[in-house]
């Protein structure tokens, strides 16, 4: 590639064939997002849904408030969910290029 | 001061520190020998990056004891106890940072950074936003000046407390803590601060397990303990203290934008494959959730040992000394010290590799060869330990500024344009010019009180609307950016000969 056709900038992006593992890239960062965004609204509405009215008519469960009860079971059933993600739906790749595409590399 | 300490339980804590510090010394004296066999034209590399071939536990605890400072020891505890479970459920947002990190950026950056030979953080933005100056020099500043702070910050309050558990002086405090972090960063680069990481972090997760236990049985049947704190300062154990608006603005800040920080994202850079990436995000997960639902936990049910604590952040400290064995005590004061030097052990070399790579063989002295890059990488690691060190004996009060602002500025600042760039090919480097200064500046606007834009919430939340609002529209607004840059950040070809340049 000469430098004037690397620093043109009058291009469609769309002639940039995709590299496929960037596609996935992108599919598990959006699942890890919805994750995690997920995870902060269920604990913050179980929280303060659970934990409204005075603290001194509080109920407990195993000696804890009900509502800081229910933050630590939401909180291990989502490491739960994280490792199973983690486990079976992140892909494993390989990182370097070298394998398949030395060939096919624009010259 | 929360406690009182007789000698003897001083010697012990001065005895189980030391057995610590020794062990510190020989990771770091071995690190050094693993360096020394390192071929000359590899030793930046390896220095950095540790060639990529990090395992999972190393990288594991890179970005779960990096991450972790002594806020997950001392301020986070010290908030749980004086603002109480609202502050603890919002600790809870960081349990996930090692998937959020790696789910977010993880993969792509593993793959173009081996593109582009990544080496820095610095180094991504510089080669996605076509070498622009003042990106590289903003990125340059915003690091060094920040994370240096920080680390200073860091030492004074390790120091402090190994002052007031030992009854030794500050001075020999900020030997120990600084000095230690020299050794292992300036002889070991990476890989020294790896090692020590991990031996950290399990010092770290011993010593969290044991107080977090010992507390439970010194405290006894929990309802009546949280009806006591009720009934002490019923603000502690409700979540209302703070509005559901401001809860939600803490979980963005502690939950999502952890890869804007330098010491969070640079695992990224140094992992193997994706089998020992995954490892590392379920290692570090469970790492993570349990550090910090017992350090910050353990801190709100601390107002019921002590009600009137004038420095809540000695909270911790406070427990350790009533409830464990002193030797154990000392155990906490090496888990504090191992918080500590993880972060700062990795910042000191993103500092380092950020002004080797991408001020001085980028900018100063670009023909450098590999022999005079090593002298220039061990000689500037060290003289930044130095410089901190200095800084840290008498911090200035202009440090004060910085600290305040280092995290939530470098988070605003680099969130989107490093997120956007990788992910969104339109992105350029006006935009991505843009959306930093931006950020960056709303942040500390809004954290500082100077204007009132934070509208009840954390200043992170605009600054990031702030930056993401311009980071889109300048880049829309002016030309796409390069071809064969896009080719590179998400082709599946792409001018390689251009790279090796």
């Amino acid at each position: 590639m000469k430098k004037e056709e690397f620093y043109e900038t009058n291009y469609s992006l769309d002639e940039i064939e995709m590299d496929p593992r960037f596609i996935i890239c992108e599919k598990e960062m959006k699942l890890v997002f919805g994750v995690q965004i997920i995870f902060t609204l269920v604990s913050i509405i179980a929280a303060y849904l659970l934990g409204s009215g005075d603290p001194n008519n509080y109920s407990y469960i195993l000696g804890l408030p009900t509502w800081w009860f229910a933050i630590i079971v939401i909180s291990v059933i989502f490491t739960g969910v994280v490792i199973y993600i983690t486990k079976f739906k992140l892909v494993d790749m390989e990182l370097s290029d070298e394998v398949e595409n030395d060939d096919l590399a624009v010259k | 001061m929360g406690y009182e300490i007789s000698a003897s339980s001083r010697t012990a804590i001065i005895i189980t520190f030391a057995i610590y510090t020794l062990g510190m010394i020989a990771i770091g004296l071995y690190s050094k020998k693993t360096m020394d066999k390192t071929a000359v034209d590899k030793y930046v590399d390896e220095f950095y990056t540790g060639g990529r071939g990090m395992g999972a536990i190393v990288v594991a605890m890179m970005v779960a004891a990096g991450l972790c400072s002594a806020g997950t020891f001392l301020g986070g505890p010290g908030l749980g106890y004086s603002v109480g479970l609202t502050w603890v459920l919002a600790g809870f947002s960081q349990i996930f940072m090692n998937f959020t990190v790696f789910g977010e950026i993880g993969k792509k950056v593993g793959i173009v950074a081996r593109r582009i030979n990544a080496q820095s953080y610095v180094d991504l933005f510089v080669s996605r936003y076509n070498s622009n100056k003042f990106i590289g020099v903003f990125a340059i500043l915003a690091v060094m000046m920040f994370l240096g702070s920080y680390v200073v910050a860091q030492f004074v309050g390790g120091a402090r407390l190994f002052e007031s558990m030992t009854g030794l002086s500050y001075t020999l405090g900020l030997v120990l803590f600084a000095g230690l972090v020299l050794v292992t960063a300036a002889l070991g680069g990476i890989k020294g601060v790896a090692a020590a990481i991990v031996f950290q972090g399990i010092i770290m997760t011993v010593s969290v397990i044991m107080l977090f236990i010992l507390t439970l049985s010194h405290l006894g049947p929990l309802t009546s303990v949280y009806k006591e704190i009720i009934s002490i300062d019923p603000s502690v154990v409700t979540p209302w203290t703070w509005s559901p608006m401001y809860q939600f603005s803490m979980w963005i800040v502690y939950g999502l934008v952890w890869i804007g920080l330098p010491h969070g994202a640079m695992a990224t850079l140094t992992y193997k494959d994706t089998k020992s990436m995954h490892k590392a995000i379920i290692m570090g997960v469970l790492f993570v959730l349990v550090w910090t639902l017992a350090l910050i936990w353990t801190g709100s049910l601390g107002r019921a040992m002590f009600p009137d604590l004038e420095v809540p952040d000695q909270i911790i400290p406070s427990i350790a000394m009533k409830v464990l064995p002193p030797w154990l005590a000392g155990l906490t004061l090496a888990g504090v010290a191992g918080a500590i030097q993880s972060t700062v052990g990795s910042m000191v070399i993103i500092i380092s590799s950020t002004f080797v790579k991408n001020a001085y063989q980028s900018m100063i002295n670009p023909k450098a060869d590999s022999k005079k890059l090593k002298k220039v990488t061990v000689m500037s690691t060290v003289a930044i330990c130095i410089a901190i060190f200095i800084l840290s004996i008498n911090p200035p009060n202009a440090l004060q500024f910085m600290i305040t602002f280092a995290v939530g500025g470098l988070g605003s600042a680099f969130f989107w344009p490093l997120l956007l760039g990788i992910y969104w090919k339109r992105t350029n480097e006006y935009g991505a010019a843009a959306g930093m200064v931006g950020g960056m500046v709303t942040y500390i606007l809004g954290a500082g009180n100077y204007l009132p834009i934070a509208m009840g919430m954390n200043a992170v939340v605009v600054a990031l609307f702030v930056s993401l609002l311009l980071t889109v529209s300048i880049s829309l607004a002016t030309p796409k950016p390069p071809k064969g840059i896009i080719m590179i950040w998400f082709g599946k070809y792409y001018p390689k000969e251009v790279l090796s340049k």
